[in-house]
C-alpha cells in the first residue's frame, strides 16, 4: 500500500514537471497561454467571517499559496474521503474486492 | 429554499448549497461509472446557476481532482487501474494537450475559435455515440453469430478479428511492451503514445478533460476491457485535474467553497457510480455511455444552433438539457445497480438453499 502511494506521487511530481517544461509560461501565469496581461481581482474583506476573511487575505496577498492550498485541500479531502468511505464500509461489512475482467 | 444559500466570498455571490451536492452527486455517480470527468455537464451548470464562466471551470476543475482521487482509489482496489498504461498515456496526453491549445490560440487570432471547436464537438460526438452504437448493435452480434455457425458445424470458432485494436496490437513498432492488467500480450509503446497524443490533442482542443475520447479510446483502439478503461481513464482525469486546479487556482478563478461542497455529493456519488460498475459490467456501461455522449452532442447543437439563429433561450436551453440529460442516466445507473444487486442476492438465497 505505502510503495503504491509513493509510486503515485512520484508519477504526479514527474507529470507536473513535464507540464511545466512543455509551456512553463503556462504554470507561472495561470494557463490560458495568451500573451495579454492577466486581470488581477482583489476582493474587499468588509463584513466577512473569520473563516472567509482568512481565505480572501490569502487569495488577495499569496496566490500561489492560494492555488497550493486550494489544491492541497483537495487533494487530502479525495485521499481522507477515499480511505475513510472504504474504512466504514468494511465496518458494515461491504468489501471492495478484485472484479474479473472477461467480455 | 433560501436556508441553504451560502455566501461564496471569491466568486463574490450567493449560492444555493443543495444544488451545489446535488451537481457534484450526479457527476460522481457518472465519473466514477464511465471514468469521466464531467467538466461537459458541470462548467455550463454552475454557469448557468450564476457563477461566471472563468470561476465555473476552475471551480469545476478542483472538484473534479478530489472526486477523481476517491473514485481512482477504489477502481484500484477493484483491480481497473492499469497503472503501466496509465503512466504511458500522460506522457502522449500532455503534447497532445499543448498541441490542442495551440491551435486553438492559431484560431483565436483568426477570431472564429467558438464556431470552429463547437462543430468539432458535435461531429465528435454524434459521431463516437454513432459507432458505439454500431458496435453493439451491428458488429458485436456479427461476431456473436459467426461464433455460433461455427460452433454448430463443429469447427473450432475461429472469429474474424474486426476490431481496431487488434490491428494496432499486432503492428510491430519496437519496444514493445505488455499490459498484463489489460490483459493485453504485446502492443507497440509509440502506439499508446501516438492514440494519446491524438485524444489529448483533442482534449486540448476542446478545451476539456477528455475522459469521454480517451475511454473509447482505450477500447476500441488499445483493446482494454472496458471496466479497465473507466479505472485508467480515472487516474488521467486526476492528473489533468491536478494540474488545472493548480494554475485556475494561481489565475485566483477557483471557489474553494463551492468546490468542497461539490465535493461532498461527489463523493458519494462516485462511490455508488464505482460500485455500479461491479453490477453493470461491459455493453451496459458502453450503451450508457454512448447515450450520455449523444444527449451532450444534442446540448452543443443546440448551443450552436443559438449563435447561427441568434435565439438566446437556446443557450440557457443547452444547459438546463445537458444537466437532465446527466440527472436521469444518474438515475438509470443508480436503478439498474438495485435491481442487479438484488437479483444477485435472491440467486445467492436460493444457491444456498
Amino acid at each position: 500500500m505505502k510503495k503504491k502511494l509513493v509510486r503515485l506521487l512520484l508519477m504526479l511530481l514527474f507529470i507536473f514537471c513535464l507540464s511545466i517544461f512543455i509551456n512553463p509560461q503556462d504554470v507561472i501565469s495561470g494557463g490560458g497561454g495568451g500573451k495579454e496581461p492577466e486581470i488581477i481581482i482583489k476582493i474587499s474583506t468588509a463584513g466577512l467571517s473569520e473563516f472567509n476573511k482568512w481565505w480572501v487575505d490569502l487569495y488577495n496577498d499569496h496566490r500561489l499559496l492560494y492555488a497550493l492550498a486550494v489544491t492541497g485541500t483537495m487533494l487530502s479531502l479525495g485521499v481522507i474521503i477515499g480511505f475513510g468511505t472504504d474504512l466504514i464500509l468494511s465496518l458494515f461489512g461491504f468489501k471492495t474486492t478484485r472484479i474479473a475482467h472477461h467480455e | 429554499m433560501d436556508i441553504f444559500n451560502i455566501y461564496l466570498p471569491i466568486a463574490g455571490i450567493q449560492f444555493n448549497a443543495l444544488l451545489l451536492v446535488c451537481i457534484g452527486f450526479c457527476v460522481g455517480v457518472l465519473g466514477g461509472f464511465f471514468g469521466v470527468g464531467g467538466a461537459w455537464i458541470v462548467t455550463p451548470a454552475l454557469n448557468i446557476f450564476g457563477f461566471p464562466m472563468a470561476y465555473a471551470i476552475g471551480t469545476d476543475l478542483a472538484h473534479i481532482f478530489g472526486k477523481s482521487i476517491i473514485a481512482t482509489k477504489k477502481h484500484s482496489r477493484m483491480g481497473n487501474v492499469d497503472w503501466k498504461l496509465g503512466l504511458i498515456a500522460c506522457m502522449g496526453s500532455v503534447i497532445g494537450v499543448e498541441l490542442g491549445k495551440q491551435l486553438v490560440m492559431a484560431l483565436e487570432k483568426v477570431g472564429n475559435v467558438d464556431t470552429v471547436v463547437r462543430w468539432v464537438y458535435i461531429i465528435l460526438l454524434f459521431g463516437l455515440g454513432a459507432f458505439m452504437f454500431y458496435d453493439f448493435l451491428i458488429l458485436q452480434p456479427k461476431v456473436k453469430r459467426e461464433k455460433e455457425k461455427a460452433t454448430a458445424s463443429g469447427v473450432e470458432p475461429t472469429i474474424r478479428r474486426v476490431s481496431l485494436s487488434h490491428k494496432f496490437q499486432k503492428l510491430n513498432l519496437p519496444p514493445m511492451i505488455s499490459l498484463p492488467t489489460s490483459g493485453i500480450q504485446s502492443i507497440s509503446i509509440w502506439i499508446i503514445i501516438g492514440i494519446f497524443i491524438v485524444t489529448g490533442f483533442l482534449a486540448g482542443f476542446l478545451g476539456v478533460g477528455g475522459g469521454f475520447i480517451r475511454m473509447p479510446s482505450m477500447i476500441y483502439l488499445i483493446g482494454c476491457p472496458t471496466a479497465v478503461a473507466v479505472g485508467t481513464d480515472l487516474f488521467e482525469v486526476m492528473i489533468s485535474a491536478a494540474y488545472g486546479c493548480f494554475t485556475y487556482g494561481i489565475s485566483g478563478r477557483v471557489e474553494i467553497i463551492a468546490a468542497l461542497v461539490m465535493l461532498m455529493g461527489a463523493a458519494i456519488g462516485a462511490q455508488i457510480g464505482v460500485e455500479a460498475v461491479k453490477y453493470i459490467r461491459g455493453y451496459g456501461i458502453r450503451i450508457l455511455f454512448a447515450s450520455m455522449i449523444i444527449l451532450a452532442a444534442i446540448s452543443v447543437a443546440m448551443k450552436q444552433a443559438e449563435t447561427i439563429f441568434h435565439v438566446p433561450i437556446l443557450g440557457t436551453l443547452s444547459g438546463w438539457f445537458v444537466m437532465l440529460a446527466a440527472g436521469s442516466v444518474t438515475m438509470i445507473i443508480f436503478i439498474r445497480m438495485l435491481i442487479k444487486r438484488r437479483e444477485e442476492k435472491m440467486n445467492q438465497k436460493l444457491f444456498n438453499t
